[in-house]
């Protein structure tokens, strides 16, 4: 038997780094697999970018609002996966606020009127088709687009005989599958929110992912005050309370989208949400209520 | 939730809009259905078919693949279709009007050949086949059953480049003397593979009796483009070629260099290397008033300093390329600024944008319908195919080649 080696291989994709840590006896065999898999990523990211004018998510925009829109087969997979997390989470997490994370982007003085522009996503499984039932609605899949992608991703892989790997999609979803070598599980850290240089923890996955939503790398300021780049698809505002959600889950888009929902709808209802699904577990960050710095709270499967 | 509540659900979702009757219909518009099988789904068919199920009415109800992986993914994304191993039992199916072929190159024109004879119209990946001979049946097998037989060159489907031909015959570039052609990786273009029993069937590219290497699977694009652009198809061929770099067992060049002669002196010259990525992917052409340099991500335009100025110049938005102004093309923004300028005839807004796969499957699916000739039929594929083709030929004698008339007629 040969011995292992491990190959890392970083790209630049979906607007983040990519990075893919590959595990196996065949170091030309990994770099042929990690060619395959940053393909897919571009692949994705030409199809789910909603800042691409000919990306199939920018066509559905363009032409749901009006008439049924046929989509490629996994698209529609996924489309009915976010459908159904937005109803688990109670719109907490909602690929129909385009126009809102549009608003808030663009916006330099807090918006006075925030029409209600969410919607619903209408399904044909007859002839995979989707229709808005909102005809401001605009679908964004920021919220789950990179957990698609590592799924993808570790779908490939498996299917090129890469059994060991742990994909990391910018700081927002790691996919662990299997192990490293000698090891049982891929040890992840989570950073503090409040300093970057600092790990608050480290959590235990094989074949699960760990997805974080945070306020701290990406938001909006307006008039001197900072605002978390997630908006609140219930309310049109961006979510406040928490520093940072970790959620740790078998499904990386799921992972991903609970992680938004988990950061928007707070403790009390991530608590009942994981109570419900043993199989999901997260790690919050919060302002202590003294002040004396972040407190972190963790719930449900969480491994270390 | 699981898997099976999460579909309850959704099957509820549906039932609700239909029974508060949203849109008046409850089910996307029912076009007359084209009835299909799917040939090939490995990384270029699985992209293919999801376009393909894109175009309004295309029901995939056969797909074949002789790599077991590959048909149980595909056959899990299309739940009504039937799986085949080979493909001549789908052709059978007296159902099916249309064949999709997303094979390995010398598969090309067995398969297509025998779907058009069993009545199918075909939609062959690119380039057409392996060899001269083999474009040449197929061609004439399409003009004698009557089918259509479209190539999937969707270069010639984009809005871009449609554009940029416009453009070239209206003579914003002047005479085209030159073209450089552009298609550099650094990488071994493997895919890996699961087992060593399955090296020649995944990474078939790689080995001549499959495949026709660079020229095939890069060039063919490329030179298709030229060929359209310039209305003509070279006369002549050299080139050096060679496995110089990735000494692994691979039997087709890691490099090609090659020099195409075109009527009228022109000149056009592919490059494709495996090792240095800094050239990227491509085509230039260069005229004695303007140079365009196009991907499908972009067209930039830059004037001749002799060239008299655009009318529509000043209005574009430019970019610096390599030191100089160059405008940027835009298939939607361009035409506006040239009716604004008094060029061209005022044009709608803006509709939703289509990428080029979307668009050649779409009017494949037309031409199907409405008995009409594909954008890229039999005679450009064979066009392309026959450039291409020749000039390996060339490399591997060492010679300078000529392209004989007949060699381009079906």
């Amino acid at each position: 038997m040969q011995d292992l080696t491990m190959i890392r291989v970083i790209r630049r994709a979906m607007g983040c780094e990519f990075e893919l840590l590959l595990c196996g006896e065949d170091r030309r065999h990994l770099l042929a697999a990690a060619e395959e898999a940053f393909e897919e990523v571009h692949r994705l990211e030409e199809q789910l970018s909603v800042f691409r004018p000919d990306s199939e998510i920018s066509y559905i925009n363009a032409l749901a609002v009006k008439e049924w829109v046929r989509v490629e087969p996994r698209l529609y997979g996924l489309l009915q996966t976010a459908a159904c997390l937005s109803a688990e989470t109670e719109g907490a997490f909602d690929i129909t606020a385009g126009r809102l994370i549009d608003l808030w982007s663009s916006s330099e003085s807090i918006p006075a009127d925030i029409p209600k522009t969410t919607g619903e996503i209408v399904f044909d499984p007859d002839e995979n088709a989707v229709r808005f039932s909102n005809p401001d609605m605009k679908l964004n899949l920021g919220a789950i687009g990179k957990g698609y992608a590592a799924q993808q991703i570790a779908e490939l892989l498996v299917d090129r005989g890469v059994e060991n790997a742990l994909i990391s999609a910018g700081a927002s979803t790691v996919y662990a599958l299997g192990s490293p070598p000698d090891e049982d599980a891929w040890a992840v850290g989570i950073r503090s929110p409040v300093n970057q240089c600092e790990r608050i923890t480290s959590v235990l996955l094989r074949n699960q992912a760990l997805s974080t939503s945070g306020s701290h790398e990406r938001f909006v300021e307006i008039d001197g005050r900072r605002y978390s780049h997630l908006i609140d698809p219930r309310t049109g505002r961006p979510a406040e309370g928490l520093l940072l959600a970790s959620v740790i889950a078998s499904d990386p888009v799921e992972g991903e989208a609970l992680s938004t929902a988990f950061f928007i709808f707070g403790l009390e209802k991530a608590q009942e949400y994981c109570e419900a699904h043993p199989d999901v577990g997260a790690v919050f960050v919060r302002e202590d209520w003294q002040g004396l710095g972040p407190e972190v709270i963790k719930i449900g499967g969480v491994s270390q | 939730m699981t898997d099976i509540s999460r579909r309850d659900f959704l099957k509820g979702a549906a039932v609700t809009a239909a029974s508060v009757g949203l849109f008046g219909s409850a089910r996307a518009q029912e076009v007359e259905p084209v009835t299909c099988g799917f040939i090939g789904v490995g990384s270029q068919g699985t992209l293919d078919m999801g376009k393909a199920l894109r175009a309004p009415g295309v029901k995939m109800v056969g797909i074949c693949d002789i790599y077991p992986p590959n048909l149980k993914k595909a056959l899990k994304t299309v739940p009504g279709a039937r799986g085949y191993e080979d493909y001549r039992w789908m052709l059978e199916r007296k159902d099916i009007q249309a064949i999709f072929i997303a094979t390995p190159l010398y598969l090309h024109a067995p398969m297509a050949i025998a779907a058009m004879q069993a009545g199918k119209h075909v939609f062959s990946e690119k380039m057409m086949a392996y060899s001269i001979d083999d474009a040449k049946v197929m061609a004439k097998t399409a003009r004698d059953t009557k089918k259509v037989l479209q190539i999937g060159h969707q270069r010639r489907y984009n809005a871009l480049y449609n554009h940029a031909y416009d453009l070239i015959k209206q003579g914003v570039l002047g005479k085209i003397t030159h073209v450089r052609l552009m298609w550099n990786r650094n990488g071994n273009w493997r895919r890996a593979v699961p087992d060593p029993q399955f090296e020649r069937l995944i990474n078939w590219r790689m080995y001549k009796d499959q495949s026709q290497g660079l020229m095939a699977e890069l060039a063919s694009h490329q030179v298709h483009v030229t060929n359209w652009f310039l209305d003509s198809a070279p006369i002549s061929v050299m080139g050096i070629g060679g496995i110089d770099y990735w000494k692994d067992g691979r039997e087709t060049y890691d490099n090609v260099n090659v020099l195409f002669e075109y009527p009228e002196g022109v000149k056009v010259y592919f490059q494709s290397l495996t090792t240095n990525q800094y050239d990227n992917c491509y085509e230039q052409f260069m005229g004695d008033k303007g140079t365009l340099i196009m991907s499908p991500s972009g067209a930039r335009l830059i004037p001749e300093p002799k060239a008299e100025e655009l009318a529509w110049a000043s209005m574009a938005h430019k970019e610096k390329v390599g030191g100089k102004d160059a405008i940027v093309l835009d298939a939607d923004v361009t035409p506006r600024l040239k009716a604004q300028a008094g060029e061209g005839k005022q044009l709608d807004a803006g509709t939703a944008k289509k990428d080029d796969y979307l668009s050649e499957m779409e009017s494949f699916i037309q031409c199907i319908r409405e008995g009409k000739e594909p954008g890229c039929d039999a005679q450009e594929g064979l066009q392309a195919a026959v450039s291409c083709l020749l000039a390996n030929q060339a490399m591997a004698k060492g010679k300078k080649l000529e392209y004989k008339a007949d060699m381009f007629e079906i």
